[in-house]
């Protein structure tokens, strides 16, 4: 019996041990229909910001064009890298494609199959993931609030050591 | 050292190296509501409904693997029947080596649009029908060339039901790269089959059969044929899909039904662009008896019993009054159009402004298929819809979207001329107090002489960011019944946790997700949501 509570402890320890999250491992589309493995989105030099958004959700689209608002005015301490992942399926796909083709600051990419909202454990849009340099999480939050924006791109400035 | 204490220092001093370069990630999520009886509404139907699920995703390298578990002590009102208990609804291991890619145990897959095959999960439908089983998937170093084999038991509620098995395989070929061709241009065929396979077929629907003469076969064969053309700010693509013979209920004049055997087809294009401010999409879809479900019944209308994705051909509303109709696929048949565009008008253009202004305009239009009528001379409209939307921001602080719909519904999916109307006008305003305090308003009316007439509705939203948000809403039928929707609302977020409760009345009416639709009753009561991962 002792020895399987000291088993089960150390396993928990191991447990413990296990590190965060790096970014799964996955196939995007770009709006070419070419698939991105999220593994390229690492450049071990610029931490990055994937938000997870769909047509049919208000405060997604809030999120970005607020994202795309502060990325005007963007002072230049590292290249900032956003991207934007479409969770709609087939039926909103086209649509979603063009209504990011005019945006600037952000990059879409297209999830048509669910992949990374799986992978991610994304139940609800929007929820944004910062990964740091190394594609480590470092951050994640659910939902938009006027506001996030700024606590979004702090957020990123302290995960590139800015 | 004893071999006890010297395999246990070994464990402890291993299993956390074992561990490093390892991800876990999870997720719980809880969707809880109360019922109460309402004079309004009737005594409820359950007085408590309880939707649960909990996910787990272990990767180290190339190889992953992860677990999904519901419980539904009793499924919230609304959700199919067959929601009933605790099961775990998910279990794969999943490993890629190089250019070959395994995957056992439970997965989700789309082939092509979803119109031949898509197995996926939406909560808010109570709909998962993943396939228990595996697929094994091969590529070129360029990806020039991909094909994947797949097959399995389709899930119906918590577990596979046994009825029915699947096999298919997709290959995908993209053109330009396989002939070594540097281009901004991409052009990709790429072609799929299927093979759902009855291993219990239903008595009734054998019964029927029997009597009109033929026996259902046993084997359901279907396959698509896909053209994708893209470059820089254009894209094209274009699917055909093939079902082979299936058991038919077809429609006859005087609601009566004869039993036949009959095949499918669906056709779709799609195509985008972009050119300056400007960007759209057009699609045209046909569907003929494209519905497949993952065995066949007369008795289920559920809609998890299905295999393949018909979304509706229209705009997914997204305010109360526009969704209150919403448009169901006639999987039967039917053909229409959907087209929108958008008109970026940049800062500091004339129109623009300071601020920039953005202006949506789309519309649907869909006719039943004659075929699929009990009256075979004509069809009528099945539906149609034109949207607008303005959004104009007017100072850092301060934006407005005005929205219009005007929408056309036919009760009978086209079988008889008469449609019920309904136009749909909203302003929408929302006011940023400070860096992170917001205010959000909504008006909204909706005219119509039909159904329950008219409508109007109101929500006031306000937002402490990055924490707090709390809404108030009131729905109300002053055209018909004279009853208020009322509901208020408040949610709390910490980074990956996110906490939110609804309490109020809600219509019956049909709930969609994705194009989808089930149908909601009417309910009072709180709806308690908790979401959390890790």
């Amino acid at each position: 019996m002792k020895r399987l509570v000291t088993l089960v402890l150390l396993c928990c320890l191991a447990a413990l041990a296990v590190r965060g999250q790096d970014i799964p491992s996955v196939g995007l589309v770009d709006a070419s229909g070419r698939k991105v493995a999220t593994s390229s989105l690492i450049d071990h030099k610029t931490p990055f910001v994937i938000s997870m958004w769909m047509t049919s959700c208000k405060p997604c689209l809030k999120e970005l064009e607020a994202v795309m608002d502060e990325a005007a005015d963007w002072d230049g301490d590292f290249p900032l890298r956003v991207y934007a992942v479409s969770v709609d399926d087939s039926r909103s796909l086209q649509r979603a494609v063009a209504m990011s083709k005019a945006w600037e600051g952000v990059t879409p990419l297209f999830d048509p199959n669910g992949d990374l909202r799986r992978a991610l454990n994304v139940s609800a849009v929007p929820q944004v993931f910062v990964y740091d340099k190394d594609g480590n999480l470092y951050h994640t939050h659910i939902g938009y609030r006027p506001g996030d924006e700024l606590q979004l791109l702090a957020t990123l400035r302290k995960c590139a050591g800015k | 050292m004893r071999p006890a204490p010297l395999l246990t220092l070994l464990i402890a001093v291993l299993l956390p190296q074992l561990a490093a370069g390892q991800s876990l990630r999870g997720a719980v999520e809880s969707n809880s509501a109360l019922y109460f009886d309402d004079p309004a509404l009737g005594p409820a139907i359950n007085k408590w409904g309880s939707n649960n699920y909990l996910k787990l995703d272990w990767q180290r390298d190339s190889l992953s693997a992860g677990l999904q578990a519901e419980w539904y002590p009793q499924a919230l009102a609304g959700y199919p029947s067959e929601l009933k208990g605790a099961g775990l609804t998910g279990l794969y291991i999943d490993w890629t080596h190089g250019l070959l890619h395994l995957h056992a145990g439970s997965f989700y897959e789309q082939l092509g649009s979803g119109l031949l095959l898509r197995s996926w999960e939406d909560r808010d439908l109570g709909l998962n029908n993943c396939i228990d089983g595996g697929w094994a998937s091969v590529r070129t170093g360029g990806r020039e060339l991909e094909f994947k084999l797949l097959g399995g038991f389709p899930k119906y509620g918590l577990w596979p039901t046994g009825a029915s098995a699947l096999a298919g395989a997709d290959l995908s070929l993209d053109v330009l790269r396989a002939l070594g061709v540097q281009s901004l241009h991409s052009f990709k065929l790429e072609g799929s089959f299927t093979d759902r396979m009855t291993l219990q077929g239903d008595s009734d629907i054998d019964f029927l059969a029997g009597s009109a003469g033929f026996s259902v076969p046993g084997h359901l064969m279907g396959w698509s044929a896909r053209a994708q053309y893209a470059r820089e700010g254009f894209s094209l693509k274009a699917e055909y899909v093939g079902k082979g013979a299936d058991f038919y209920a077809e429609q006859l004049p005087g609601a009566k039904e004869s039993y036949r055997l009959k095949g499918g087809n669906a056709q779709l294009i799609e195509a985008s662009a972009a050119v300056g401010p400007f960007s759209g999409t057009v699609t045209f879809r046909r569907l003929e008896n494209m519905a497949e479900q993952i065995f066949l019944t007369i008795s289920s209308p559920s809609i998890a019993n299905t295999l393949n994705y018909l979304p509706s051909l229209c705009m997914q509303q997204t305010y109360l009054l526009a969704g209150l109709n919403p448009y169901v696929t006639y999987a039967d048949g039917e053909a229409g159009v959907q087209g929108d565009l958008f008109w970026n008008f940049r800062r500091g253009t004339a129109l623009g402004g300071r601020y920039g202004m953005k202006l949506h305009v789309g519309g649907s239009w869909i006719e039943a298929l004659p075929c699929a009528l009990p009256d075979r001379s004509e069809s009528h409209l099945a539906y149609r819809d034109i949207n607008i939307d303005l959004e104009k921001r007017w100072s850092r602080s301060f934006k407005t979207i005005a929205f219009v719909s005007i929408q056309e519904n036919s009760p009978t999916h086209g079988n008889r001329k008469a449609t019920n109307a309904q136009n749909v006008f909203v302003l929408d305003g929302q006011y940023r107090i400070s860096s992170e305090l917001a205010a959000r308003l909504e008006l909204q009316y909706l005219y119509s002489q039909e159904l329950s007439r008219d409508w109007m509705a109101a929500l006031v939203e306000f937002t402490f960011s990055p924490h707090w948000s709390f809404t108030l809403s009131d729905m109300y039928n002053h055209g018909s019944t004279g009853v208020h929707y009322y509901n208020v609302g408040a949610s709390y977020t910490l980074d990956a946790f996110s906490v939110s409760l609804l309490a109020g009345r809600n219509r019956e009416g049909m709930i969609c997700s994705g194009g989808v639709c089930r149908w909601q009753p009417a309910f009072t009561g709180g709806v308690l949501r908790i979401q959390w991962s890790f």
